[in-house]
């Protein structure tokens, strides 16, 4: 009987840490950077938008004088819009980033597909992976 | 075979808990994914099985199983049933089980939380929350088991210590061992971050602050309901002793009280990152040490139950992890830089950091009062004690100070103020403080400390106030109703206005605190039966006692009619409960409560042919200390409440614009 016991009880952990293993799960646990620089300026521009809110409070009771406040104001601002400009110009690194790739990526592979099936006129695939691609944007 | 399923569960979830600790850290070295979510889930998996152990112990005092060591040891045939619970954690191997699965329960929902935020941090904080919880198992696995058997069975048990015969004590041990365990909650956050590297750019510190914030509010709750508990059972009038067991709770409240104000700074500002570090790891190390001298610790103390010959242990533990978590601080401490710096010396970030200064002083000299014996003991070979005059003198003046920053520190703006404005900020507080002042000393509050004190007081609660008065005033021009202005105010910006509600509970602690030590009147009468006596405003009468015998204990009841002047305000009933056994005397004062003052007879000896003596107290404002851990609750709750920031959408301009954003 006990083993019996013994035996149930620990079917519940034994479930536990081998369903990942069975399942395959947690294959995107580390997809997501908490350091990574848009969790860092989300973090920034949160912090900048929670100053510039409890500043308009400090000056609207009289906590913070007017010359106060126009300084501590400006500087959470020039925080809040150099945090937006880094953020775009991320995206823009990115994007740019992720158009290199894709067309090193088609580079390859009309390479490959050129020099392993010569067409007898002459013409590849690239033109075909070519429309499947956006149009990149300009930084 | 209920209790050996227990045994089984137990040993599993040491088993289980060893594996998390290797999965996680193991998963997060290597990059193995699956291996952290299976460390994860066998986390996850740890409370069931504790919660099985709990059942079957439970079990075995509701049944009586005296074969079970333990429950023989803490149980009885004649010991009230629903004393059955206290008894599960009043003493050593069942109160470990209790912070066992309490601990697992908090874990899983740390983890839970951290999981998708910071899931490089969150493996790391995983493995130092099982380390922890892998220790207290081990414990209870190899040396204080809960379910260890007795080779002759005894036909009754000892009974429960009669101290412990209180209601308070379904709450007060349950949420003092849970406080200081859950300390470990932010410090395995902090830690798990420093581990991974992430510490560098605030990225645990929100999760920090909340994680924080929930191990203060229930240390904070462990701390009123020891104080309440203490007061009402006791039988000596007071609510704090500076007792070794009562400074253990204090020293981690201390410090965690110190962190939630300064991690607030590292959220704004990106300032304080090491300090901040070193304040979870000293209030981490303080919680350690509370649980060694809990345990069985060297210092003499009241608090005799749940005694072990086990602290050592938790000594050792504390010096490893302290060890531990000072090389991943110097390891990273690179990583630690300020984004921010101190612009001036008068704003929000200085007043955090001066009170900041003063909570860890006092916490260091409560430590050094606390361990002094031992130092005595091993210089010169005489235990020394320091009693409530060392801690008075020398704590009460930092108290008072911070109590002052509470006033003064919320004023002032972040980044900067000029003397100026805030002199014209502190003008009404500072009337209102002398006003208060003058007119205590009219109504004969003469003592200067308790007259400083209250004045301080009323710095912090006028400044408030006017504070909520001035919001209210400027959010009127967008809400015409007052009534709405001021919900707007509070909605706008809950963690501020959160944390006035319990600054205002904490005034009403320190209020009732300092007018209950510095004008209480105590009297001991030696009275009769019929006999009648005058204690200030009260005229009481003994009318008499009756005495009731149970197996474990006698129990005598003293009856008083009580008359304020002339107006007769009821009877009052105070309990002297002789337990032979134990060879202790437990009672239960018979306490009148108002706002004003209390006014408490406690029996302190029944005497042959009727007489018996009474110690008689009037402390006023007691009722405000027990009154402020409902508001303290209800602001700390009201300031964990999230709120939403306008999202980056609707401020971003498209980029079809082609013009410049920002």
């Amino acid at each position: 009987m006990l083993v019996a016991i013994a035996l149930i009880l620990s079917l519940i952990p034994a479930a536990a840490v081998i369903y990942p293993f069975v399942r395959g799960i947690g294959r995107d646990e580390f997809a997501e950077d908490e350091s990574a620089p848009m969790a860092d300026l989300m973090r920034r521009w949160n912090a900048s938008v929670d100053g510039l809110r409890s500043t308009e409070l400090e000056n609207a009771i009289g906590n913070l004088d007017d010359n106060d406040y126009r300084v501590v104001r400006r500087q959470l601002m020039t925080e809040a819009a150099l945090v937006l400009k880094t953020m775009e110009l991320e995206e823009a690194e990115e994007e740019r980033l992720l158009t290199n790739v894709r067309s090193e990526v088609r580079e390859v592979r009309s390479r490959v597909e050129g020099a392993t099936e010569p067409s007898a006129d002459g013409e590849g695939t690239e033109g075909t992976a070519e429309t499947e691609e956006p149009p990149p944007r300009s930084p | 075979m209920i209790v050996d399923a227990g045994q089984i569960a137990l040993a599993l979830a040491f088993i289980v808990s060893g594996y998390v600790v290797l999965a996680s850290f193991l998963g997060v070295t290597r990059r193995v994914p699956e291996l952290v979510v299976s460390g994860r889930y066998g986390l996850y998996s740890v409370p069931v099985l504790l919660l099985v152990a709990t059942l079957a112990l439970i079990y075995a005092f509701v049944n009586n199983d005296f074969s079970v060591k333990y429950v023989a040891e803490n149980s009885s045939l004649g010991m009230p049933r629903a004393y059955v619970w206290v008894a599960f954690y009043a003493g050593n191997a069942g109160s470990m089980l209790f912070l066992g699965v309490v601990f697992a329960l908090m874990a899983v929902a740390t983890v839970a939380s951290l999981r998708g935020r910071l899931p490089y941090t969150a493996p790391y904080a995983t493995g130092v929350l099982a380390i922890v919880l892998t220790f207290f198992l081990g414990v209870m696995v190899f040396l204080a088991n809960p379910f260890a058997r007795l080779a002759v069975v005894p036909m009754d048990g000892q009974g429960i210590n009669p101290l412990l015969v209180h209601f308070g004590m379904f709450i007060h041990p349950p949420v003092q061992m849970a406080g200081l365990i859950s300390v470990a909650l932010p410090f395995s956050i902090a830690i798990g971050a420093l581990l991974a590297g992430k510490g560098g750019a605030d990225e645990w510190v929100d999760l920090g602050r909340i994680w924080g914030m929930i191990s203060w509010v229930i240390l904070t709750l462990g701390l009123l309901l020891g104080a309440w508990w203490a007061y009402t059972i006791l039988g000596w009038g007071g609510y704090w002793a500076w007792d070794p067991v009562e400074n253990s709770a204090l020293m981690p409240w201390l410090a965690m009280t110190a962190f939630v104000h300064s991690i607030m700074v590292q959220k704004r500002r990106g300032m304080f990152r090491m300090w901040n570090m070193v304040i979870i790891i000293i209030g981490f190390t303080m919680a350690q040490l509370g649980m060694f001298i809990n345990r069985g610790g060297p210092v003499p103390s009241v608090h005799s139950f749940a005694e072990s010959t086990m602290g050592w242990l938790f000594l050792m533990a504390m010096a490893v992890t302290l060890f531990g978590s000072v090389a991943a601080f110097i390891w990273r401490l690179d990583t630690l830089r300020s984004r921010g710096r101190l612009e001036s010396m008068l704003s929000r970030e200085s007043g955090f950091l001066a009170q900041n200064v003063l909570f860890l002083a006092v916490a260091f000299v409560t430590l050094w009062g606390t361990v002094y014996p031992i130092f005595s003991e091993v210089a010169n070979d005489v235990v020394v004690t320091v009693g409530r005059p060392f801690f008075d003198r020398v704590n009460g003046p930092l108290l008072l100070g911070i109590v002052f920053l509470m006033g003064v520190g919320p004023l002032l703006p972040w980044r900067r103020a000029t003397p100026r404005g805030l002199a014209m900020t502190l003008r009404i507080p500072a009337i209102t403080a002398i006003a208060t002042g003058i007119g205590l000393a009219i109504l004969g509050v003469r003592q200067p400390a308790a007259l400083v004190a209250f004045m301080t007081c009323a710095i912090v609660v006028a400044g408030i106030l006017h504070e909520w008065h001035r919001g209210a005033k400027a959010r009127r021009r967008r809400d015409v109703n007052p009534v709405v202005a001021f919900y707007n105010l509070l909605m706008a910006n809950r963690p501020r206005y959160g944390g006035y509600v319990v600054h205002l509970s904490i005034i009403m602690l320190v209020a009732g605190a300092t007018a209950s030590s510095f004008y209480s009147t105590q009297r001991d009468f030696a009275m009769s039966p019929g006999q009648t006596e005058t204690l200030g405003r009260y005229t009481f009468t003994y009318t008499g006692s009756r005495h009731e015998s149970y197996s474990d204990r006698e129990e005598a009841y003293a009856q008083f009619e009580v008359f304020v002047g002339d107006k007769y305000v009821g009877v009052m009933e105070a309990l002297r409960a002789d337990y032979p056994t134990f060879n202790i005397a437990s009672t239960r004062g018979a306490i009148r409560s108002t706002p004003l003052e209390d006014f408490y007879i406690v029996p302190s000896e029944f005497r042959d042919g009727g007489e018996a003596v009474f110690r008689v107290l009037i402390n006023p404002m007691v009722w405000w200390m027990w009154a402020s851990g409902p508001l303290l609750v209800l602001g700390t709750l009201f300031s964990l409440t999230p709120h939403r920031q306008p999202s980056l959408a609707s401020l971003r301009i498209p980029a079809s614009a082609g013009t410049a954003r920002a």
